[in-house]
C-alpha cells in the first residue's frame, strides 16, 4: 500500500545517493591530486559545496516529512538517519576539501615529501574503500557491508596513530612535508570516522540500535 | 515489580456466542501512568477495556474466561461486588453521554447514588471535581444550567468530572476524543496527563498520534491477540514486531 | 367519518346540555331516575377507576420494567409480548364474564368495586405495559450504561435514570387507561354496578352505580324510558366529557414531551 509519505521518503532517498556518490567521487578526486598530483583542485571544491548544499537540501526536506506526517517507527529511523548521514557525508567532501587546498596552499611535490615508513597510499586506499562501502550500505540498508566497517576503522586507527608517532621523530624531510603528511592523515582519519558515522545510522535504520563501529 | 501493578490481565479471553473477541489477553497496567490501547477496527480493544470494569456482561451472551486483577484481586470472583469495582473503576464512553440533568446533579449523581445526600458534601464534591476535569471556570455560573446545553468537549469533560466524583483510582476511555474537535481533544489530553497524578489511565484509541503523544505505555491488539507491549517511546521508536510496524506505521489498517 | 362524529356529539350536546346543572351533578337519582341526579354514578366510576388504576399502574409498571430490562430476549419473551397484545384484543363482554366467573362467583367478592377493579384492572393492563414500554425502550441505553459505569445497581439506575425518563410516557398511558376504565360498561355492568343505589357504597366490597352503567341502564331498564331521555343525554354528555378531555390531555402532554425531548 502506497503511502502518502513514500513519495517523500523516495525523494529524500534518491537525493541521498546522488549525495553519496558524490561524495565517493569528491573524495577519490582529492586523494588522487594529493598522490598523484592530479590537478583537479577547482572540481573538489565544487564537489564539497554541492554536498554542503544537498545536505541543507535534505534537513529542509527531513523536517518538512516530520512536520506533515509525524512519522514514527523505521520511517523515523530513515528520516533521522538520513540527515546525520547527509551531514556526514558532507564532511567527507568538507574534508576532501581541506586535502586539496593543504596541498595546494603548501605548494608540495608528493615526490619529496614522500616517506616510505608512511603507507600514505595504502591508507588512502583503505579509506576510499570504507566510503565505498559505507555509500553501498546506504543505498541497499546493508547491516552486514556495515558491520564491516568497523574492523577497517580499528585499522585505519592504528596506521593513524602510527605515522602520528613516525611524523613526531626527527625526518629527512621539510616542515612544509611533516604538516602537508600530517594534515592528510589527519583528514584520512576522519574521513574514515564518518564513514563508520554512516555504518551506524544504516544499522540504526533498520535494528532500531544504537551501535558504535569505531 | 509483580506487586506494583494496578491492574492485570492474565489470560483474558472474551466470546460472545461464537466470535472470539478476545484471545487469551495477558497485560499490566502500572500504576500513575497512562496505558493506551491501539489496533485496527474490530481488533478487540473496546471489548477489553470493557472488561477491565465488568461492562462487557451487559451484552447478553458474553462469555469471560481468564482472570482480570484489581490489586491482585480478580473481579471476576463471585464474591466481587461489581458496583464497588465500578466505583473504583471507572469509564468514559466514546460519545459524551451527560444525563438530561443540570450540571451540578450530574456530577452529584454518583454519590447520591452512594448514600451522600449532604447538600455541603456534595457542593464539595460538585466543585471540586469539576476543577479537576478543567471545567470549572467554564460552568461555574451555571451549575443549574443542563448539562445538554454544553459543547461536545465540555460534555465530555462533564464526564470526567462525573467519573472523578466517585473517587476511582483506575479511570478507563473509551475513544474519548473520537467524537471532539481538534481543539477539545487537546484540552482532553492535557488533562489525562494530569490525572495521572493521582489516578490510573487506560486508554483505547484508534488515534495512533494520540496515543504517542497522550501514554507511558501502549498496547497493541490486532484480531484479538496482544501483539506487542511496552513503553511507548520503544514502541513508536523501534517496535519489535512486524505487525506493530506496519499497523503504526500505515502500511495497513 | 367526521360529518358522522359531529352528528353524534351534536345529538348529544344538544339533547344533554339542558339537563346539566349543579343539581344533577351532585343529586341522587329519584322517581325511578326520572329525576334527581347522577353524583352516586360519578363517584361509583371515580372509586372504580381509582381502583383499577391502583392495581394496573404498579402491575403494568413492573412488569414493562421486568420486560424491557430483565427479561433476556427468547422465545419467553415473545410469548409474553403477544399474550399482551392479544389481551388487548379481548372484547370487553369476556372481560366482562371473566370477571363474573372469578371474582364475583369463585373468589366470592360478589359484585362489588373490588370485582369491577379486578377486571377492568386485566382490560387496561395491556395500554399501561404497552406504553410503558415504548416509554422505557425510548429511553437511550447510554443513560443506563452511563448510571452503571458510576457503580449503580441496577435497580438503582432504573429508578434513578431510566424511570423518571420514562414518566411522560407512562403518565400518558396511565391516563389513557383512566378514559378506558372509565367508559367501559359491559365488565362493570356484570361485575360491580347496579341499576339503583343511592347510598355511596361504604367498602370495596360494596357495589355502587357508575356513569358508563347508567347510562345502559337508562336506555334500557329505566321504567319509563322517555322520561328518563334527558337525563340519558346529560348522562352521557358528562362521560364523554370526562373520556374526551382525559384523552385530550394525555395527548398534550405526549406532544409537549416529544417537543421538549433533548436527549
Amino acid at each position: 500500500m502506497s503511502r502518502l509519505i513514500d513519495i517523500g521518503l523516495e525523494r529524500l532517498s534518491n537525493i541521498l545517493y546522488k549525495m553519496g556518490d558524490l561524495a565517493k567521487e569528491t573524495v577519490s578526486l582529492s586523494f588522487d591530486c594529493y598522490t598523484k598530483k592530479v590537478e583537479d583542485h577547482a572540481k573538489v571544491q565544487l564537489g564539497s559545496q554541492n554536498l554542503v548544499f544537498l545536505s541543507e537540501t535534505i534537513e529542509d526536506q527531513a523536517v518538512e516529512l516530520i512536520a506533515r506526517y509525524q512519522p514514527v517507527a523505521s520511517d523515523l529511523r530513515t528520516i533521522k538517519s538520513y540527515m546525520k548521514i547527509a551531514y556526514d557525508y558532507s564532511r567527507c567532501g568538507r574534508y576532501a576539501w581541506d586535502i586539496t587546498f593543504t596541498h595546494k596552499r603548501l605548494n608540495i611535490d608528493l615526490a619529496d615529501c614522500k616517506l616510505p615508513e608512511l603507507p600514505l597510499d595504502e591508507m588512502s586506499e583503505k579509506v576510499l574503500e570504507m566510503v565505498d562501502k559505507s555509500v553501498e550500505a546506504v543505498r541497499k540498508h546493508d547491516i552486514d557491508l556495515a558491520q564491516t566497517l568497523s574492523k577497517m576503522e580499528q585499522e585505519i586507527d592504528d596506521m593513524y596513530i602510527k605515522s602520528l608517532d613516525k611524523l613526531t621523530e626527527p625526518l629527512p624531510i621539510s616542515a612544509k612535508c611533516v604538516v602537508a603528511n600530517l594534515l592528510f592523515v589527519r583528514h584520512l582519519e576522519r574521513i574514515a570516522d564518518h564513514a563508520s558515522y554512516i555504518g551506524e545510522a544504516v544499522i540504526y535504520i533498520v535494528t532500531g540500535e544504537r551501535v558504535i563501529l569505531r | 515489580m509483580a506487586d506494583a501493578l494496578k491492574m492485570e490481565t492474565k489470560e483474558l479471553s472474551v466470546s460472545f456466542g461464537d466470535v472470539q473477541a478476545i484471545k487469551k489477553i495477558s497485560l499490566r497496567i502500572l500504576p500513575n501512568k497512562v496505558t493506551a490501547v491501539i489496533g485496527p477496527s474490530g481488533c478487540g480493544k473496546s471489548t477489553f477495556i470493557k472488561s477491565l470494569n465488568r461492562m462487557n456482561e451487559l451484552v447478553p451472551n458474553a462469555r469471560i474466561t481468564g482472570e482480570v486483577l484489581l490489586d491482585g484481586e480478580n473481579i471476576y470472583n463471585r464474591s466481587y461486588d461489581v458496583t464497588i469495582l465500578r466505583m473504583k473503576v471507572g469509564m468514559i464512553f466514546q460519545k459524551p453521554n451527560p444525563f438530561p440533568k443540570s450540571i451540578y446533579d450530574n456530577v452529584a449523581y454518583g454519590p447520591r447514588i452512594h448514600g451522600i445526600h449532604d447538600k455541603n458534601r456534595l457542593d464539595k464534591i460538585v466543585v471540586e471535581n469539576l476543577k479537576k476535569a478543567v471545567l470549572w471556570n467554564e460552568v461555574s455560573d451555571r451549575l443549574g444550567a443542563s448539562a445538554m446545553d454544553l459543547s461536545g468537549g465540555q460534555q465530555q469533560r462533564l464526564c470526567i468530572a462525573r467519573a472523578l466524583a466517585v473517587e476511582p483510582e483506575v479511570i478507563l476511555m473509551d475513544e474519548p476524543c473520537s467524537a471532539l474537535d481538534p481543539l477539545a481533544t487537546a484540552k482532553i489530553e492535557s488533562l489525562i496527563r494530569a490525572l495521572i497524578e493521582d489516578y490510573t489511565v487506560v486508554i483505547v484509541t484508534h488515534n495512533m498520534q494520540q496515543a504517542a503523544r497522550v501514554s507511558d505505555f501502549t498496547a497493541f491488539l490486532y484480531l484479538g491477540e496482544l501483539i506487542e507491549y511496552g513503553n511507548t517511546r520503544s514502541v513508536f521508536e523501534n517496535p519489535q514486531n512486524k505487525l506493530t510496524e506496519n499497523y503504526i506505521t500505515g502500511k495497513f489498517g | 367519518m367526521i360529518l358522522f362524529l359531529f352528528f353524534m356529539m351534536w345529538t348529544f350536546v344538544s339533547n344533554g346540555i339542558g339537563v346539566i346543572n349543579w343539581t344533577f351533578l351532585t343529586d341522587i337519582p329519584r322517581k325511578g331516575m326520572t329525576e334527581g341526579g347522577i353524583f352516586p354514578a360519578i363517584v361509583g366510576t371515580i372509586y372504580l377507576t381509582l381502583g383499577t388504576i391502583a392495581f394496573a399502574l404498579p402491575v403494568g409498571v413492573a412488569s414493562a420494567i421486568y420486560l424491557v430490562e430483565y427479561a433476556r430476549e427468547g422465545r419467553f419473551v415473545r410469548i409474553i409480548n403477544s399474550a399482551i397484545t392479544n389481551l388487548a384484543g379481548v372484547p370487553s363482554i369476556i372481560h366482562g364474564l371473566f370477571g363474573l366467573g372469578l371474582f364475583v362467583v369463585f373468589l366470592q367478592f360478589g359484585t362489588s368495586i373490588l370485582s369491577g377493579a379486578l377486571t377492568l384492572f386485566l382490560l387496561v393492563l395491556p395500554i399501561i405495559i404497552s406504553a410503558a414500554r415504548e416509554a422505557l425502550l425510548s429511553v437511550p441505553m447510554s443513560f443506563r450504561e452511563g448510571s452503571l459505569a458510576l457503580g449503580a445497581s441496577k435497580l438503582g439506575t432504573i429508578r434513578n435514570n431510566v424511570l423518571p425518563y420514562a414518566m411522560p410516557g407512562i403518565l400518558t398511558g396511565t391516563i389513557l387507561a383512566v378514559a378506558r376504565a372509565a367508559g367501559e360498561t359491559a365488565p362493570i355492568i356484570l361485575t360491580a354496578t347496579f341499576f339503583f343505589r343511592p347510598s355511596l357504597p361504604q367498602s370495596i366490597l360494596d357495589g355502587t352505580m357508575a356513569l358508563a352503567s347508567h347510562i345502559y341502564y337508562m336506555a334500557t331498564q329505566s321504567p319509563n324510558i322517555l322520561l328518563a331521555r334527558g337525563i340519558t343525554y346529560g348522562t352521557v354528555l358528562v362521560l364523554l366529557s370526562i373520556v374526551l378531555s382525559l384523552n385530550f390531555v394525555a395527548i398534550v402532554i405526549r406532544t409537549r414531551q416529544r417537543r421538549r425531548k433533548n436527549w
